[in-house]
């Protein structure tokens, strides 16, 4: 145990004076993800507002000397009618973006409408253009004048409106703020705390198994009367740990933009305080253990292998898009932690971090999980013990 | 004392490596890289283990180390079979290569501690023999800078510091002068020196046939895996046809 111990403090020395590391594990969880995460809000707001304010403009062809549907069209906000135009120059103005919108409407039109048939109207829109709201606002101009015309047709024909809407359908949502900010948080935070533990735990793996073999050191070490079992236990508990302080580290991160950005309601701030308490965070804790370990014994399994701090670089890149997957599949309409899921690795992460969030959380769900992470946890220990003990591994060339 | 009997060590072969060597079955291929190799290194005399690159010197130092078990043979360090109980063998041997092998990030007074918790060694009795070596190598004034800030003469001082800090009876090097200045193995050369003058088994494995006429008291000349000679210094200058041992080496190896 004392050799253990001594492998671990050394190792936690050298891992804590290595700024690239130290990079990963606090700064980039610290700082660079809350600048990022209060940019990309403080962006999506920024484009929001201009799409909100741009004038657009709209072309209208109208064949008809009704002008209803045009002045719909100029009660919506920012809108700038342009009129005498013909079919071509609407299409090529809207090919060439001058143009966001147009509509046109034929010379039967009032005929129908007057003879209660289906009024034709064509819209003409650029899909491509996703920050553009042409579209909705035609779309709200022709539904006031739709409700108008149906209103019309139903009083000629002394015909209730209650007929037609024979149903008053009252919604009552009875969850919580909690629950519901829950699940929608649920989904975020298992991303970033296992992407962090992940990167956190990466570099010190890299360096304590390829970076010794490059450096000729691990040749010393087996030479020492630490056995590979020990070598491999003191090992794994740092980068383990490492993984750990940078998933904490990173949900601290996160929740650090509530007190930054003042446009988020405070309403919502007291709602996500809530939701971070005690027993959230132990629950978190609980379960980012064994996954940490379990990364950790992955890539020092992979770190062993490779000859140098560059190949194992390359080779561990790639994982970091496999971890995501499972968790990608938690967001899946339909899918909820049960007796199944609660044993597959990072899905019931995935699943119970939502439960745990929103306060919802079974515990024999916990339990499940949290056996399932254990269990492949010491496979993975296991399997780098066995691994680190093969000399085809250590001595590879 | 190191006592190697009839020690063999088989590879399998991996494909990138068949290839190396122009094979191209698809099953994979035994390479012995040590075939039968006895001898015996005895305390206060210095073994020189001589040969051209792919011999088999490094496999059989790694194996008298415990890194590597052998596939057939016994290996016994003062007396112990090294299969029984690696650990206790471990504990008597300090191994050295021409890599210093350091972490920069320590200095060398936590990298020379880091070995001595390693083998178990008490405190007091790491503070004495820790302030006795580097009062030797001249250490003190860098013994608590980053290793990555000295210079490549200071990282070999550490380097020693490293390896004999538990006094092991012990001392294997492999190739620990290859690639380094003269000042740099000079430093090595008479840590072999120091260690033959307190009873230590030394072994160490070179190319360089100057140094082996200067320290070695017994040699081993070991050619694809096999030794094709054993014998005291002596008895490898009565085979001398002229006055060079380089000569007599190559000739050795082409008879061989």
């Amino acid at each position: 145990m004392n050799i253990i111990i001594a492998i671990f403090r050394k190792e936690l020395t050298d891992v804590l004076r290595d700024r690239r590391t130290l990079f990963f594990m606090i700064v980039m969880p610290v700082i660079v993800m809350p600048l990022i995460f209060i940019g990309a809000l403080k962006f999506q707001q920024y484009q929001s507002k201009k799409s909100e304010e741009k004038i657009l403009n709209i072309a209208i062809i109208n064949e008809t000397s009704d002008t209803q549907i045009r002045d719909y069209l100029l009660e919506q906000k920012g809108v700038e009618l342009i009129e005498n135009i013909n079919l071509d120059s609407l299409e090529l103005g809207i090919k060439n973006d001058s143009l966001q919108g147009g509509l046109h409407i034929g010379k039967n039109f009032l005929n129908d409408i007057s003879s209660n048939a289906m009024g034709k109207v064509a819209v003409y829109y650029k899909s491509s253009d996703l920050m553009s709201k042409a579209k909705n606002r035609i779309n709200n101009a022709l539904e006031s004048y739709k409700k108008k015309v149906v209103s019309e047709r139903l009083s000629r024909f002394n015909i209730d409106k209650a007929l037609l809407e024979p149903l008053d359908i009252v919604t009552k949502d009875m969850s919580t703020k909690k629950e519901t900010m829950g699940k929608a948080l649920g989904g975020l935070v298992p991303y970033i705390l296992v992407i962090f533990i992940f990167l956190g735990a990466m570099y010190p793996a890299i360096d304590l198994g390829a970076g010794e073999k490059e450096r000729g050191s691990l040749e010393t070490l087996l030479s020492s009367p630490a056995t590979k079992f020990e070598i491999t236990v003191g090992k794994l508990m740092v980068v383990s740990l490492a993984g750990m302080v940078s998933g904490l580290i990173s949900v601290v991160g996160i929740s650090s933009p509530l007190y930054f950005i003042d446009s988020i309601p405070d309403q919502i701030k007291t709602t996500v305080l809530e939701i971070i308490n005690p027993f959230m965070i132990i629950s978190v804790i609980t379960l980012m253990i064994p996954i940490a370990i379990f990364f950790a014994s992955m890539l020092l399994s992979i770190s062993f292998y490779t000859r140098s701090f560059k190949e194992a670089q390359s080779l561990m890149g790639p994982l970091n898009i496999i971890i995501i997957i499972p968790l990608m599949l938690t967001l899946g309409p339909g899918i909820e932690i049960d007796h199944i899921t609660a044993l597959i690795p990072l899905i019931n992460v995935g699943l119970l971090t939502k439960e745990i969030l929103a306060g919802s959380m079974e515990p024999v769900f916990f339990v499940e999980t949290l056996f399932s992470l254990l269990f492949f946890a010491a496979i993975g220990i296991r399997f780098s013990v066995y691994w680190f003990n093969k000399e085809s591994t250590i001595f590879r060339v | 004392m190191i006592e190697l009997d009839s020690v063999t060590k088989v590879f399998s072969l991996s494909k990138d490596q068949r290839k190396i060597v122009g094979s191209s079955e698809l099953r994979p291929r035994l390479f012995t890289a040590v075939d039968s190799v006895s001898f015996t290194c005895n305390p206060g005399k210095v073994f020189a283990l001589i040969g051209p690159n792919g011999s088999g010197k490094t496999t059989t130092l790694r194996m008298i180390a415990t890194m590597m078990s052998p596939t057939s043979g016994v290996i016994s360090i003062n007396g112990n079979n090294t299969a029984d109980n690696g650990r206790l063998a471990r504990k008597s041997i300090g191994f050295m290569t021409n890599q210093t092998a350091l972490y920069d990030r320590l200095s060398p007074y936590e990298m020379v501690k880091y070995f001595a918790d390693l083998n178990g060694m008490e405190k007091n009795k790491f503070e004495k023999r820790c302030s006795k070596i580097f009062s030797q190598l001249n250490m003190e004034s860098f013994s608590n800078k980053r290793i990555g800030t000295l210079s490549s003469g200071m990282k070999q001082k550490t380097s020693i510091a490293r390896t004999i800090i538990h006094d092991p009876d012990i001392i294997v090097f492999d190739e620990p002068t290859t690639g380094l200045d003269v000042m740099t193995s000079r430093a090595i050369l008479d840590l072999i020196k120091n260690s033959k003058e307190e009873k230590k088994t030394i072994i160490f494995s070179s190319h360089r046939m100057e140094e082996v006429q200067s320290l070695a008291d017994d040699i081993v000349i070991i050619y694809n895996g096999k030794i094709i000679f054993s014998g005291s210094k002596n008895d490898f200058e009565s085979k001398m046809d002229s006055v060079s041992y380089d000569d007599t080496l190559i000739k050795m190896i082409d008879n061989a």
